[in-house]
């Protein structure tokens, strides 16, 4: 769907401490149904709340916003955020937590945790929270932009401009591993 | 219909569009009735305050014919079903010109298409009654030269309303209109509020989208709302994010504020009374069970001058080809204060925006276990329009532009008055997405106090005096 009517159908605003709780809950959602052709179950359950899931560091540097669809104003049914900070990927649990700030000249802003909910999938949600993160990080000063992608988001964010770079297999507290495709793009325009 | 007898026309200058909602959706009052009430009012008091630019006055009656008419079979078009509103003329509204109250623009065709904001409360139902004045470009001022006179504060009409939202300060403190939209770059919606007695918010940046408002600096572009009551703030946030905002709990037992008192004691040292009114907010709200503790931020000179950076260079980026051909349409002060974007340095903005990422993490970090943050809106009460430096003191936006520097939403809610009966305020800043908390604060505050209540002498039902 075009972004433009996306963006008549859902308000983005930042998300607060009080939505957590369903903030978890969508992004649990989302992983099983959505990330299950690209993830085994294990990966999955290792995942979930380490490499994948909520980071509140962004909801307290205000850079993770909540999507909600004006016609059910009570539901959150996407999320996604940017950040000033050096973790690229994670939750609050996560690997390689680094709470230092990037130079926005310098380094790239980091793109972070976009979840969908399965029931709201393929009508242009994502799209939608990807570019109001990149606009977000772009008013900040940020030149380029980097993330740890799931496989499953590789061919969404490919298809906004984000060069594949190595994939990572990140080890999970199961003793599983995760792959995880670091991607980067340039906004500097 | 008519409007029933219960009400006054005294009753209905005031109203919260609130209580307006109710008493329409109850038949109790005409949309078309009260459109009338406030265009006579406005032409009546217009003359002298210049709040308004351009009224729509037509079109306004047309849509509350049909809002009237809709009532009788029964249909509400939305939570704002024929209530008025008033818009900052720098943000578009179709068939009316925006004219940024700048030569620069004037010429241009009426605007064809509404701002997403303006579409937002026409799809609530409400109806647009006029373009508010506002400083050029909403960052110069109303210069003597211009075709527009300069606004002026209802509370006393020699005296500034604040800028740059100054029409929806006026018109809102006046009685002539319950909710204005303005735009806050670095404290436009704040100051005025905060001069002209109204509450003033800017949600967080990003939340209000920019699409069919004239740019100042893109970075610090937040939209907002001007109202009487914070009930009717919150009204108005709600329609125009579609968002169910509403307060946690109704009284602030526990809520912890973080009082920035640095700010307006040693950084930008306010007059006695304004901080004597702070002191006595303060002192309220720990009698309604907040728990008020002093809080530090980075020095008000450090935000300043990262947000100034930021905004010169942008602005200058919007204007710079005008600034070549045509510079001398603009008024002096807007046109100093755009060309001093030309000396910052591509290596300026990239510090400013080195510093805006420090500022910002220092104050997450200062709001860990701080639920709201209170300071100062301005360092004086509103100044006369005839002393030059005690407006630019006025225009100096140091209190107001960290918190557009961090994208903070940031709340200004009337606390008194001065001996000489002009109105204070304070500032009242939430952590990112908690609009709802702010007013929460706001709420409490304003039901312990009522200084919501008083009205300016000037804009009293009755004719004012010669």
């Amino acid at each position: 769907m075009n972004p433009e009517i996306a963006g008549r159908q859902f308000q983005i605003r930042p998300a607060n401490f009080s939505d957590t709780p369903l903030l978890r809950i969508l992004i649990e959602r989302s992983v099983r149904l959505l990330q299950r052709n690209d993830y085994t179950p294990a990966q999955i359950e290792g995942a979930l709340g380490h490499a994948l899931g909520l980071d509140t560091q962004l909801i307290q540097d205000g850079t993770y916003f909540a999507a909600i669809p004006i016609s059910q104003p009570e539901r959150i049914v996407g999320c996604g955020g940017w950040s000033f900070r050096k973790t690229l990927y994670g939750s609050d649990h996560g690997p390689h937590r680094e709470a230092g700030l990037l130079d926005p000249a310098t380094e790239p802003a980091k793109i972070r945790a976009i979840f969908v909910d399965p029931d709201w999938a393929r009508k242009g949600l994502g799209t939608l929270i990807l570019k109001h993160c990149e606009e977000a990080a772009r008013q900040a000063g940020f030149r380029s932009l980097e993330m740890g992608s799931t496989l499953t988001g590789v061919p969404l964010y490919s298809l906004k401009g984000y060069e594949r770079r190595e994939t990572v297999a990140i080890p999970l507290p199961n003793g599983e591993f995760l792959p995880i495709v670091h991607m980067v793009k340039n906004i500097d325009n | 219909m008519t409007i029933e007898r219960s009400l006054t026309a005294r009753d209905l200058d005031f109203l919260p569009a609130a209580d307006l909602v109710r008493e329409i959706g109850e038949a109790k009052i005409s949309p078309l009735e009260y459109i009338e009430h406030l265009f006579a009012r406005i032409e009546r008091l217009d003359p002298r305050i210049h709040a308004f630019t351009h009224l729509l006055r037509e079109e306004s009656l047309h849509s509350a014919r049909l809002a009237a008419a809709a009532l009788q079979s029964g249909r509400i078009f939305g939570p704002l079903h024929g209530i008025p509103v008033a818009i900052k003329d720098n943000i578009d509204v179709a068939g009316a010109p925006t004219t940024c109250q700048s030569r620069i623009l004037a010429g241009r065709p009426v605007a064809s298409h509404d701002a997403e904001v303006v579409a937002r409360l026409r799809e609530a139902g409400a109806i647009v009654i006029g373009k508010l004045a506002l400083e050029e470009f909403a960052i110069g001022d109303q210069p003597p030269d211009s075709p527009w006179p300069a606004t002026r504060n209802p509370w006393d009409l020699d005296r500034t309303p604040g800028g740059s939202s100054c029409g929806a300060g006026a018109a809102v403190a006046a009685g002539l209109v319950p909710i204005a939209v303005g735009t806050d770059t670095g404290g436009s919606i704040r100051n005025p509020a905060a001069q002209c007695g109204v509450v003033g918010l800017k949600p967080a940046y990003g939340y209000l989208p920019l699409a069919g408002i004239f740019p100042v600096a893109k970075s610090l572009d937040h939209a907002g709302v001007v109202t009487r009551t914070v009930g009717d703030n919150m009204l108005a946030l709600r329609v125009l994010t579609g968002q169910p905002i509403r307060p946690q709990a109704q009284d602030i037992g526990g809520v912890r504020v973080g009082l920035v008192k640095h700010f307006y004691t040693s950084d930008f040292p306010s007059t006695p009374e304004v901080q004597a009114a702070l002191e006595a907010a303060v002192e309220t709200l720990r009698e309604l069970g907040a728990v008020v503790v002093e809080t530090n931020l980075a020095a008000l000179q450090v935000f300043r001058e990262c947000g100034w950076t930021i905004l010169k260079a942008e602005a200058y980026a919007v204007h710079k080809h005008w600034l070549r051909e045509r510079p001398e349409e603009y008024g002096a002060a807007a046109r100093r204060l755009l060309l001093g974007g030309a000396s910052v340095d591509a290596n300026d903005y990239r510090e400013a925006q080195r510093m805006r990422v420090r500022l910002r993490a220092n104050l997450a970090t200062a709001m860990e276990d701080i639920d709201i943050l209170l300071t100062a809106v301005t360092p004086a009460p509103a100044c006369q329009l005839n002393d030059p430096d005690a407006m630019e003191k006025s225009s100096d936006g140091s209190l107001r532009i960290p918190f557009n520097v961090t994208g903070n939403p940031a709340l200004a809610l009337p606390i008194g008055f001065t001996a000489a009966g002009l109105p204070l305020s304070m500032q009242l800043v939430g952590r990112p997405g908690e609009e709802s908390t702010v007013y929460r604060v706001a709420l409490a505050y304003e039901a312990a106090t009522g200084w919501h209540q008083r009205r300016p002498e000037c804009a009293a039902h009755n004719e004012p005096r010669p």
